[in-house]
C-alpha cells in the first residue's frame, strides 16, 4: 500500500452537471474518505421571504431546483395553505398530483440518461433523453414552460387540463410506457450494468436507518419509507400507494427502484385521471399568514423534502426553511464511497441522484 | 399534518435525542431561526410518518451541544447552523466538524441579525406608513417604545408550548 | 444551405443556476435537438474548448473556479451566459450571496435570456456566438503574424550567436 493521496474531484466535472467537491482521499486506488464541501451554489433563497411577498415567493421556490421545481412550488403552497388554513379544491389536488408525477416520470428519465452516462453507455443516455422529450412536450402542453411549470400557487393551481387533453396524455403515456420498457429491459438485463453496479456502493438497511437517507436512496436498501402513503396532500391516499422497495441496497438495486418507479408514476397519473373530481381549481386567498408556524413535507424525486414557514402576520415571512432530498443524502453518501474505486465514484455519487441546487439553496 | 412541538432545555436536549434515537425514531433535520432571544432550534424527528419537533431556546452568546454522537448524520445542519447563524455548536463529530468551512460566504453570518420586520426600528417604520392595513396597526402594538429588541413578549408565537396542536 | 467552418467545441459550468438551464444545455445535445450534427461537441476540458457555456449567476464561491476555467480556455473564445441568471442574476439577483450575472466575473459575448432557456435559443445562441469566435479569430490573426515577427526580430543576435559558433565548430 502506497501512502495516501488526496484527489478533489469537481466542481467542474464532465460526468455532473452541477458543481459538487469532493476532497477524495485514496489509497492506491480505493478511496479511504471522502469528504464533501458545498457552497458552490448557495444562493440564501431562504431569506428572500423577507423580501418577497408570500404569494410571490411560490416563483422563488420553484427554481430552487429546476428539475423537480413543481414539487418545490407545490410544498411551499402547501406550508402556506396549511398555516393559513386554506382547504384547496379537489381538482385541484388531483392536477398537483398529475404534474408532481409528470415531473418525477422526468426527473427519473433524467436522471437514467445520467447514470447511464456515468458508467461510459452514451447510446443509452440518448435513449433515455429522447423518450423525456414526450414527457416535455406534455409539460409544455398543459404548463407552458419546459421545465419551469408555474402553475402552483397558493390555494390552487393556475391552469386547468381539460378532460379531453387528459385523454389525449394517457394515449401518449401508453406509447411512452412501451418505450420504458425498451430501456428498462437494457438496464436490467444488460451485463455490463450488472458488471459495474451490482455490488458497488452497498448500504446495508441498517445503515440506511443509521444515516438517515430518504427517497429512492432509502428504499433501494429497503427502508418502506416514502411520504406519499403520509397523511396530507394529492390523490395518493385516495389512489391507494405502496412504495417500491429492493433489498440489495447496492447501486443496481437504486437503479431498479427508480425504474420501477416510473411504472407507478404511470399508473398514478391514469388513476387521477379516471377519478378526476370536476370543480374549482383555485380558492382565493385572503389576508396574511397568521403569526404561527407549520411543517410540511412532500415526497420529491429524490425524497422526502421538509418545508417550514413561519408568518408574522405581515405580507413577508418570518422563516421559511427548506430540507431538500439531498441534504439528507449527504451523509449516506459519504460512507458510501469509502471503498470504493476511483472509477466507481462518478456511479455511486450519481445513484443518490444528487441535486446540488437544491441542497445548497 | 399534525404540527406537535416539545418545548425543552438546551441541557436536556441530547438525553431526549437519546431517548428518540432508542425508540427507533429518525432525525429529519434541524432547523435554526433568529429570534430577539436568541437562536430558536427545532430538532425534528419523525416514526411512522408523524414528525415530533424539540424546541430550544439558545441565548444569544451561548452555545449548544452537537447532536451528533447520537444523529451522525445531523452534521450537515450543524454545520450549516454554524455558519450561516454564527451560533456555536459544540462538539460535532470530529471528522465532520468542518469549523466553519462548510459554506463559504460572502458576507459570514448572514442570518445572524434579525429579520428587518423582527427589529423594532423596522416596526416604527412601518408604522409611519399609511394605509397598511392589519399589520401596521399590530406591530407597533407589541413594540411600541422599545428602543432594544425588547422582551420575549414580542414574540408570543415562538416561546409558546403547543402540545399537539392539530393541523391541516 | 451554407455550413459552418469551424466545428466548435464547448465547455459548460454550472454558476448557481437552479439546473433547469443545465437540463436543457444537454437537451440540446439529445436526439431532439441534436447539436452534434453540427459538429459541436461537449466536452469536459476548458483547454479542449472553444465556447464557455456558463449557466447561473456568480457568487464568492464560486467566482475563481469560473475565472479558472475561462483563463484555461485558449484564445479566441467565447462566452455565452444561458439564462436570466446568468445575465443578470435573475430572480436571484437580490440574494445576500449572489453576485450577479456572469459578467461580473468574466467577459460575456452572448447573453441567452429566459427562465429556464429554451434549447432553441441556446443552440441560437451558439450560432451567434460562432459569429464572434470568427470575429475573434479574425482580430487576433493580424497580431499573431506581427507578434511573430517581433519575436524573430528579438531572436535575431541569438540567431546570429547560434550561426557564429556553428561556424566556429
Amino acid at each position: 500500500m502506497g501512502k495516501s493521496t488526496v484527489v478533489p474531484f469537481g466542481p467542474q466535472h464532465p460526468v455532473l452537471p452541477e458543481p459538487i467537491h469532493l476532497d477524495l482521499e485514496l489509497k492506491d486506488e480505493k478511496v479511504v474518505k471522502a469528504i464533501p464541501s458545498i457552497g458552490y451554489i448557495h444562493r440564501g433563497l431562504e431569506k428572500l421571504v423577507e423580501k418577497r411577498g408570500f404569494q410571490e415567493y411560490v416563483y422563488i421556490a420553484e427554481r430552487v431546483c429546476g428539475i423537480c421545481s413543481f414539487g418545490h412550488g407545490w410544498g411551499y403552497s402547501k406550508a402556506i395553505e396549511g398555516l393559513m388554513e386554506i382547504e384547496i379544491p379537489k381538482r385541484a389536488e388531483y392536477l398537483r398530483t398529475i404534474w408532481h408525477e409528470i415531473s418525477r416520470l422526468h426527473s427519473h428519465l433524467l436522471w437514467a440518461g445520467l447514470g447511464a452516462d456515468a458508467l461510459g453507455f452514451e447510446s443509452l443516455f440518448m435513449q433515455c433523453w429522447r423518450i423525456r422529450e414526450t414527457i416535455l412536450d406534455i409539460i409544455e402542453q398543459t404548463t407552458g414552460g419546459r421545465v419551469i411549470f408555474s402553475v402552483c400557487k397558493v390555494g390552487g393551481v393556475r391552469r386547468d387540463i381539460s378532460d379531453n387533453e387528459l385523454k389525449e396524455i394517457v394515449k401518449r403515456l401508453d406509447v411512452l410506457k412501451k418505450e420504458i420498457d425498451g430501456i428498462a429491459a437494457i438496464f436490467l438485463n444488460d451485463e455490463t450494468i450488472h458488471a459495474r453496479l451490482k455490488g458497488v456502493g452497498t448500504v446495508t438497511y441498517d445503515e440506511a436507518v443509521a444515516l438517515g437517507c430518504v427517497g429512492p436512496t432509502a428504499r433501494a436498501s429497503g427502508v418502506p419509507q416514502d411520504y406519499r402513503i403520509g397523511d396530507e396532500g394529492g390523490a395518493y391516499k385516495e389512489l391507494g400507494f405502496t412504495p417500491v422497495l429492493a433489498t440489495e441496497g447496492d447501486c443496481f438495486a437504486r437503479v431498479k427502484v427508480r425504474l420501477l418507479e416510473l411504472y407507478q408514476s404511470l399508473d398514478i397519473i391514469k388513476g387521477c385521471v379516471e377519478n378526476m373530481p370536476a370543480g374549482d381549481i383555485a380558492v382565493p386567498v385572503k389576508g396574511f399568514p397568521p403569526a404561527a408556524e407549520y411543517f410540511t413535507r412532500v415526497e420529491q424525486p429524490r425524497g422526502e423534502a421538509v418545508y417550514y414557514v413561519k408568518g408574522n402576520k405581515t405580507k413577508n415571512l418570518e422563516r421559511f426553511r427548506l430540507r431538500t432530498p439531498t441534504n439528507a443524502n449527504i451523509p449516506v453518501l459519504v460512507k458510501m464511497l469509502q471503498g470504493c474505486d476511483l472509477a466507481d465514484v462518478p456511479n455511486i455519487i450519481l445513484t443518490i441522484d444528487p441535486c446540488i441546487s437544491c441542497c445548497e439553496r | 399534518m399534525k404540527q406537535i412541538f416539545i418545548q425543552t432545555e438546551a441541557a436536556d436536549l441530547l438525553g431526549k435525542a437519546a431517548q428518540y434515537k432508542k425508540d427507533g425514531y429518525r432525525m429529519v433535520q434541524i432547523l435554526c431561526t433568529r429570534v430577539p432571544e436568541g437562536y430558536e432550534l427545532t430538532y425534528s424527528f419523525d416514526k411512522d410518518y408523524v414528525m415530533e419537533n424539540l424546541r430550544v431556546i439558545v441565548p444569544l452568546e451561548g452555545s449548544v451541544m452537537s447532536v451528533t454522537s447520537q444523529y451522525w448524520y445531523a452534521f450537515v445542519w450543524e454545520n450549516e447552523i454554524h455558519d450561516l447563524f454564527g451560533l456555536n455548536v459544540e462538539f460535532i463529530a470530529p471528522e465532520v466538524d468542518y469549523g466553519g468551512k462548510f459554506f463559504q460566504l460572502a458576507k459570514p453570518m448572514p442570518w445572524h441579525e434579525l429579520s428587518k420586520a423582527q427589529q423594532p426600528a423596522a416596526a416604527v417604520k412601518v408604522n409611519l406608513r399609511p394605509g397598511l392595513g392589519v399589520d401596521a396597526s399590530v406591530k407597533p402594538a407589541a413594540n411600541p417604545a422599545a428602543q432594544k429588541p425588547a422582551a420575549p413578549a414580542a414574540k408570543p408565537a415562538a416561546t409558546a408550548v403547543k402540545p399537539a396542536e392539530g393541523g391541516n | 444551405m451554407s455550413y459552418i467552418k469551424k466545428s466548435p467545441w464547448l465547455v459548460h459550468y454550472d454558476g448557481s443556476s437552479c439546473n433547469g438551464c443545465d437540463i436543457e444545455v444537454l437537451a440540446c445535445l439529445t436526439p431532439l435537438y441534436d447539436v452534434e450534427r453540427f459538429g459541436i461537441v461537449n466536452t469536459g476540458n476548458p483547454k479542449h474548448a472553444d465556447i464557455f457555456l456558463v449557466t447561473g449567476g456568480v457568487n464568492t464561491q464560486n467566482l475563481p473556479v469560473v475565472k479558472q476555467i475561462y483563463e484555461q480556455m485558449a484564445e479566441p473564445k467565447v462566452v455565452i451566459a444561458v439564462g436570466t441568471c446568468a445575465c443578470s442574476g435573475g430572480v436571484f439577483h437580490d440574494c445576500y450571496n449572489m453576485l450577479g450575472g456572469m459578467d461580473k466575473a468574466i467577459p460575456v459575448d452572448v447573453y441567452v435570456p429566459g427562465c429556464a432557456a429554451r434549447p432553441e435559443a441556446i443552440i441560437d445562441g451558439v450560432v451567434k456566438g460562432l459569429a464572434v469566435l470568427e470575429e475573434k479569430q479574425k482580430a487576433l490573426a493580424v497580431p499573431v503574424r506581427e507578434k511573430q515577427a517581433l519575436r524573430e526580430k528579438e531572436l535575431e543576435p541569438e540567431m546570429a550567436i547560434s550561426k557564429s559558433q556553428e561556424a566556429g565548430k
